[in-house]
């Protein structure tokens, strides 16, 4: 949703207090600085603050800058800005920011003065004028542009998470961000839904223009050779970067705003922007973070049973007391500092960041390094250059969780029906002993050259290269209990982007009234994947081994590439400022298209009216109208469109075994989307309103069709068949319900609705998806049902009576999947429909704000069996039905039928849960302290914030529905559901940050 | 805009997306059309022998446990199985893995063959492809009630032990090198046994001697192709079932603290090598839980203490009671009896706590025909323990009203609701005929019209 936050308050400074010393880093990060050149000496100067209409707070992060000039800076943290060597002359000057009204001025500067020219900004509701550079052909006002797009300004985060994914959760209408409970665990991040059966639905990620990978660094599991899984995380590309570097974030969330991006783009896109220098004197910003966190309570409130599923002895140990915060050793420290200036010509900013974690698991840590330079370089007046390069380590150890047979959080779930038949915490213990490590690497460098050879010609040409590089370690040590003599796996994976990327505008004027813009363009994505794999076993001893150590060692390797490119031209056509029409089209190839296939083509077109601009409209307020149509796809993977065959050897011997049966036509699946809506602001811009409908559907839609097996290729094979439908609304409203120079309150909220169908199949035998909601099978079914038993007689103490039952539910197929039981009944789908947005901001005097934000998500189910109850082991839930809650499996005879069949090991059914649920997602105070800072410091605040503080569930008696262990790491359907896993804690988080 | 700028830019363009109009070429997979080069080849007929080893390792397992040769631990997850299985039930339609690897096996083979048909290839490789494909068509016709092939309809299951009759008999006539002949001749007369031609089966057994031993590799360095049973009983970490309280194991005593008085069964009785099992002190129970009874005491079988131990598929001893059988089906059972305790003659005995050891293994001692028969059942399952071959003998052993005991375990005695409930019983229900075979799985039956799908 837009923010309707207060614009980052700041207070003047209170002159005279003392210096105080700044930490040994910003010094040495200082010397670096130092280097750049300096501002040189011009004739004139022009100074002055910029302050924000009604409250009257500083506003930094301002643009400052005379119009067709080239001279400009940014405000400070106080809202001042100085304007170094402006020549003698008259100049239009302008003040800017996101979600603010700009400002202009005509100035006139003299020879050596110095002129004093205030701004004041007010807050725009809809900003309708603000540049968005996302979907669009160059750049493009939001007035133009069709469709929806979100932005998110970091600096009006208040509580700014130390992970990006964080940052994204619950900011925009069909933005949804879930999962990832343990430290560095990549979460699953959709817009507007799941479009796709069988490809990622994860939405491309660019920085800076720069195309990065956008799904998580895959988990690495030893050759299953060597005892049990690894169990260890994905860990996601985006939260390397810094939110501190971050300036705004764009949000495209369906194909109609896509378009341009082509194949791979119909899971939307995010573009991220980060911070860029500024000429004037060097402004640095530091900020220190430090923080707690404790779990909340996931296991079952009965007697008799541990709140935490057995792992309070692994949870509320040490500083951290399981339900209630500890103030002894914070879990988090996070140090960020930046610095900015230049001159005109050379404008840089250089950040760096470190933060240490320690995870509330024993074994959970991460030390993160960020570092990241940004130029701007200005050789003439019509070329800039601009490069910027991130650089990003990342030490992570993790506990071994999840589904691991030699994983602490399996056993202990599972107490003596573990794989060590004793659920003693002293004897568990030693599955903290193995060392589970990753070393992550990412490093992101891009340029992009714009050129304006003509004053309506614009070029712009990027390239660049994100490398990312994940070593694994799992060392099971030498006395492990069960590989006595050590293993060790080393996973080495890398990923490498190379993007090129170009666009041409040309605006012309078809007539006094019509402008033209024409676009056009093209790029091409390198997407190289190479996974190295060393695995040994048997260790001479108790010596930290190698691979080199081991007695026998295996080595497995993987590489795949893949090239996409395509070129586009788009043309809007401007009539009058308020009717917008674009229409373009992209055509793609790719390397994964099968030979018979070819070129593929994506056509957009889309409409917008400002209708407050006609002079019919009465003084409400702003109003535009929107419609827009377009389409972009999803390619196959590298090995799909060919008949292959995997080369396994046979102890020694090479071999050969079917892989794919080929598919020499397949494409993209394309989605095609229509949306259309409103943006609407009231009451003097005090109530917003933004509404949107769209509906999505994927044709050709890509899906694993099983082959026959006696025709001998067995595996499935990706085939252009079937449409699926996504639908909903996204309705966003924000008041200003209070304004003053001492109080303010702002509320907000979004109504969000998602709801998907798979409108055809195409495949001649059911059960393909495993859906089964109705007579038709799938057809007709949410992406993504819950299918299960029903005990229809839940409360009756007599065996269950479920559903289907011949005589009950005699239409539902039956579910044949191989060896499993028939689940009848259709419960709905497993992904949330319905998500509702609220936040509350209150300014006091002094500028302090408080704020609020949570979110509720609904209309899904959930299976919670998290016990392993067909290998008796008790679940919590039973204890209270057990005649021997200690140690037996046997039921009372009054026990109801629900939980006869919840506690029966032969049935172990009944726990299908509405997931409906709430969270508060964060709670924070943000409170000026310049008043205690040295004179150089111009801005300094205080945050407090707590996240994810409360949690109501519908109807789940446990777990946290978030938990989703681990994002798919093909990034396909990630649904809601659990595995053996703790859920994310509740953080609290001060930090402190200055800028002088 | 002016010429100059627009031709630039059109070759920015145009130079881009040239890139995706190179081809791509992904090392790893090998494409179709190379498998026709001499060097692929020997990988090829190879691929067959790595699927009959995936094929082997799980029906070998599932089959034991269906039999009554092994009895669950209650594990559910890997390399376990689900709790209406561990009741020795096979549920309509399942155990689509199994059917895959032995189809794939099959379909590998004969892809060789149809190949090399244009070929000038070397007698001895498309020899071994014949043997591979004999050996996976018995397979699935040893194991499954019904046959498809190639997306046909429901064939009779025999039509696979015929297709391996043929496959074995091409073998033979390329006059392959002696190990290859042997195994040709050794599946043949296996097929031709099961067909009911003890003629034919006798003549094949009788040109194989004792010492012949015809196996699938396994290689316990890839997850896929260690040896399955092996692995599942392996303590890193499943232990996923006991040889306690089946024939062989130490018998289920109530009063005993862990349930077992080891003091007993066919294995401390006789000291028979080919049942050894052991039990551990630092193990003492199969992970997870057997249903209503808890935790088993853990035993574990010696026949595959490696995880790179290969699976027979053919063996002169086998030739031994294939030749016993015939006598017997002629009703000469003292002939039987004869050539059965030969056989046992051979081995030498392990010692036991009933057992001194040293000694060739003790003769049977039948009385009778039915006696004769039971020990002849009993031997084939012993000799052939864990290769896939006894599920397949108990059936047709069934369908042909063949006297003699098949001297099953008990396992009711430890877990009643789990071994006799009669909605699971042993084996799977076919048209309302319980068989012990696997059924056409559900992942062949959704998807070749040809079947219909269960309830269908």
């Amino acid at each position: 949703m837009k923010n309707r936050r207060f614009a980052n308050p700041t207070t003047a400074r209170s002159p005279g207090r003392r210096r105080i010393a700044l930490p040994a880093m910003l010094l040495v990060a200082g010397g670096l600085i130092s280097a750049l050149p300096a501002a040189a000496q011009e004739p004139g100067r022009v100074t002055g603050q910029v302050t924000e209409e009604g409250s009257g707070a500083a506003l930094g992060e301002v643009q400052v800058f005379l119009t067709d000039a080239g001279i400009g800076t940014l405000t400070r943290g106080n809202g001042r800005y100085v304007l170094l060597n402006v020549p003698p002359g008259t100049y239009e000057m302008r003040a800017e920011r996101i979600g603010l009204g700009s400002s202009t001025a005509q100035i006139t500067v003299a020879a050596g003065e110095t002129l004093v020219q205030d701004f004041t900004l007010t807050e725009e509701a809809l900003g309708l004028d603000e540049i968005v550079v996302t979907g669009t052909a160059g750049a493009a006002r939001q007035r133009e542009i069709g469709n929806t797009i979100a932005q998110i300004n970091v600096a009006e985060v208040p509580d700014r998470p130390v992970l990006v994914s964080d940052l994204l959760q619950s900011q925009a209408p069909g933005l949804e961000v879930y999962g990832g409970g343990g430290i560095g665990q990549a979460k699953i991040i959709r817009l507007r839904g799941q479009s796709s059966v069988s490809l990622s639905n994860h939405p491309l990620v660019y920085i800076d223009g720069v195309r990065m990978r956008s799904d998580p660094l895959p988990d690495a599991n030893p050759p299953d050779r060597r005892g049990g899984r690894s169990g260890n995380i994905a860990v996601s590309p985006l939260d390397n970067i810094n939110p501190a570097d971050i300036e705004r974030i764009e949000v495209i969330k369906g194909s109609a705003a896509t378009t341009l991006y082509g194949t791979e783009a119909s899971a939307g896109v995010i573009q991220i922007f980060t911070r860029r220098g500024a000429a004037g004197a060097p402004v640095w910003t530091a900020e220190v973070k430090a923080g707690s966190a404790w779990s909340r309570q996931f296991g079952v409130d009965v007697p008799n049973a541990d709140p935490y599923i057995n792992m309070g002895p692994w949870l509320c140990t040490g500083p951290f007391s399981c339900g209630e915060f500890h103030p002894g050793s914070p879990f988090t420290t996070d140090y960020s500092l930046s610095v900015r200036g230049g001159r005109q010509d050379l404008q840089y900013f250089v950040s760096g960041g470190f933060l240490d974690e320690q995870g509330y698991m024993t074994n959970d840590s991460q030390r993160k390094y960020n570092t990241r330079a940004n130029f701007t370089f200005t050789p003439a007046n019509n070329l800039t250059v601009q490069w910027n390069t991130s650089y990003a380590r990342n030490a992570l150890t993790m506990t071994a969780g999840q589904n691991n047979a030699q994983g602490i959080t399996l056993n202990a779930f599972r107490a003596e029906r573990n794989y060590f038949g004793t659920g003693d915490p002293e004897v568990l213990n030693v599955l903290m002993d193995q060392d589970l490590a990753e070393d992550i690497e990412r490093l992101t460098t891009g340029a992009t050259i714009t050129y304006e050879p003509l004053d309506r010609m614009t070029n712009r040409f990027t390239i660049g290269y994100d490398w990312s590089s994940r070593e694994h370690r799992n060392l099971r040590p030498y006395a492990w209990r069960q590989v006595p003599l050590g293993s060790l796996l080393n996973n080495t994976f890398q990923n490498r982007v190379l993007s090129f990327d170009y666009v041409g505008t040309y605006t012309f004027d078809l007539t006094g009234s019509i402008g033209s813009s024409f676009s056009w363009g093209g790029q091409a994505i390198g997407d190289d994947d190479r996974n190295v794999e060393g695995f040994g076993e048997n260790f001479p001893g108790a010596a930290d081994p190698t691979l080199n150590s081991a007695a026998e060692t295996q080595a497995f390797e993987t590489r795949s590439k893949i090239w996409n490119a395509g070129f586009f031209f788009q043309n809007v056509f401007d009539i009058s400022d308020r009717y917008f029409i674009t229409v373009g089209t992209r055509v793609d190839g790719n390397s994964a298209f099968g030979k018979g296939f070819g070129l593929q083509v994506y056509p957009k077109l889309s409409g917008s009216w400002i209708i407050s601009d006609e002079s019919f409209w009465p003084d409400l307020g702003e109003f535009k109208l929107r419609a827009a149509f377009g389409q972009s796809g999803r390619a196959p993977g590298a090995f799909d469109a060919v008949r292959t065959w995997n080369p396994a050897g046979l102890a020694g011997v090479p071999a050969f075994v079917p892989a794919n049966v080929g598919n020499d036509e397949v494409g993209p699946e394309v989605t095609e989307e229509i949306e259309a809506g409103f943006d609407a602001s009231w009451l003097g811009d005090r109530l917003t309103t933004i509404f949107t409908f769209y509906r999505q559907v994927t044709r050709d839609a890509l899906l694993n069709v099983p082959q026959i097996p006696s025709n001998g290729f067995t595996n499935s094979q990706l085939t252009n068949i079937g449409s699926i439908q996504n639908q909903g609304i996204e309705l966003e409203l924000g008041a200003t319900l209070l304004d003053t120079r001492t109080w303010g309150v702002d509320v907000g909220g979004s109504l969000t609705t998602n709801n998907s169908k798979v409108l055809e199949l195409g495949i001649p035998w059911t059960n393909s998806l495993r859906m089964d909601c109705g007579p038709n099978g799938d057809e007709g079914c949410p992406v993504r049902n819950m299918r299960d038993y029903l005990v229809q007689n839940p409360d009756e103490i007599a065996a269950p009576d479920y559903c289907p039952g011949p005589e009950v539910c005699s239409e539902v197929q039956a579910n044949a999947s191989g060896g499993q039981d028939v689940h009848g009944h259709n419960y709905g789908p497993n992904l949330p429909t319905t998500f509702i947005n609220g936040n509350l901001a209150v300014r006091t005097p002094g500028n302090i704000t408080l704020s609020a934000a949570g979110e509720f998500k609904g209309g899904f189910y959930m299976n919670e069996a998290v016990w392993s109850i067909s290998r008796s082991v008790r679940s919590h839930l039973c204890y209270p039905w057990y005649t021997d809650w200690a140690g037996g499996i046997d039921l009372r005879d009054d026990t109801p039928a629900i939980y006869r069949a919840r506690c029966n090991r032969r049935e172990g059914e009944g726990y299908m849960w509405k997931g409906d649920f709430f969270k508060l997602r964060s709670v924070a105070a943000t409170i000026p302290v310049d008043a205690i800072m040295p004179e150089r410091v111009s801005n300094a605040t205080f945050t407090l914030a707590l996240r994810n503080s409360y949690l109501w569930m519908a109807e789940m008696p446990f777990m946290d529905p978030e938990l989703t262990a681990d994002p798919p790491a093909n990034q396909t359907q990630g649904g809601y559901g659990f595995e053996e896993s703790v859920p994310a804690p509740i953080t609290l988080h001060a930090s402190l940050r200055i800028t002088f | 805009m002016n010429a100059k700028n627009t031709i630039r830019s059109a070759t920015l363009v145009a130079t881009l997306f040239g890139i995706a109009a190179c081809e791509v070429i992904n090392p790893g997979p090998i494409q179709d059309e190379f498998l026709v080069e001499e060097e692929s080849r020997e990988g090829l007929v190879n691929g067959s022998q790595r699927r009959l080893n995936e094929a082997i390792g799980w029906i070998g397992y599932t089959g034991a446990i269906v039999t009554r040769q092994l009895m669950p631990g209650g594990q559910t997850g890997s390399y376990g199985h689900s709790v209406v299985a561990q009741a020795g039930h096979i549920e309509q339609g399942s155990f689509g893995g199994y059917f895959n690897d032995a189809q794939q096996a099959r379909f590998i083979a004969e892809t060789a063959l149809d190949l090399f048909a244009d070929q000038d290839v070397d007698a001895d490789v498309v020899a071994q492809a014949n043997v591979w494909a004999g050996f996976s068509n018995r397979l699935l016709g040893e194991n499954w009630c019904e046959a498809v092939i190639n997306g046909s309809g429901l064939l009779p299951g025999s039509d696979y032990l015929r297709r391996a009759e043929e496959q074995f008999s091409a073998a033979l006539a390329l006059n392959p090198n002696e190990t290859l002949r042997m195994a040709a001749t050794a599946g043949r007369a296996s097929v031709r046994a099961f067909l009911g031609d003890w003629g034919g089966a006798a003549a094949d057994a009788g040109g194989v001697p004792n010492s012949f031993e015809y196996v699938v590799l396994s290689d316990g360095a890839v997850a896929t192709t260690r040896n399955t049973p092996q692995w599942a009983n392996a303590r890193e970490p499943y232990l996923a079932f006991t040889m306690w309280n089946t024939h062989y194991g130490p018998q289920f005593d109530p009063s005993a603290a862990d349930g077992a008085n080891r003091a007993s069964g066919y294995y401390q009785e006789t000291g028979d090598p080919r049942t050894e099992w052991f039990d551990d002190p630092l193990n003492p129970w199969s992970n997870a839980a057997l249903g209503d009874y808890g935790q088993t005491p853990w035993f574990n079988q010696t026949k595959y203490d490696d995880p790179s131990d290969s699976y027979n598929v053919a063996s002169g001893r086998e030739m031994r009671l294939i030749e016993a059988e015939a006598q017997l089906t002629n009703g000469n059972w003292q002939a039987a009896m004869t050539i059965i305790n030969n056989l046992r003659a051979t081995y030498t005995t392990d010692e036991t706590m009933l057992h001194a050891g040293g000694t060739p293994l003790a003769p049977r001692d039948a009385m009778s025909l039915e006696g004769a028969w039971t020990y002849l059942k009993r031997e084939r399952a012993i000799e052939l323990f864990l290769e896939a071959r006894t599920l397949g003998d108990q059936r047709r052993w069934e369908e042909n009203n063949t006297p003699g005991d098949l001297e099953l375990p008990d396992f009711a005695a430890v877990e009643p609701r789990m071994f006799t409930d009669p909605d699971t019983p042993r084996g799977t229900i076919i048209n309302g005929q319980v068989r012990l075979c696997f059924d056409v799985p559900n992942s062949e039956r959704e998807r070749n019209d040809n079947i219909p799908t269960i309830g269908g």
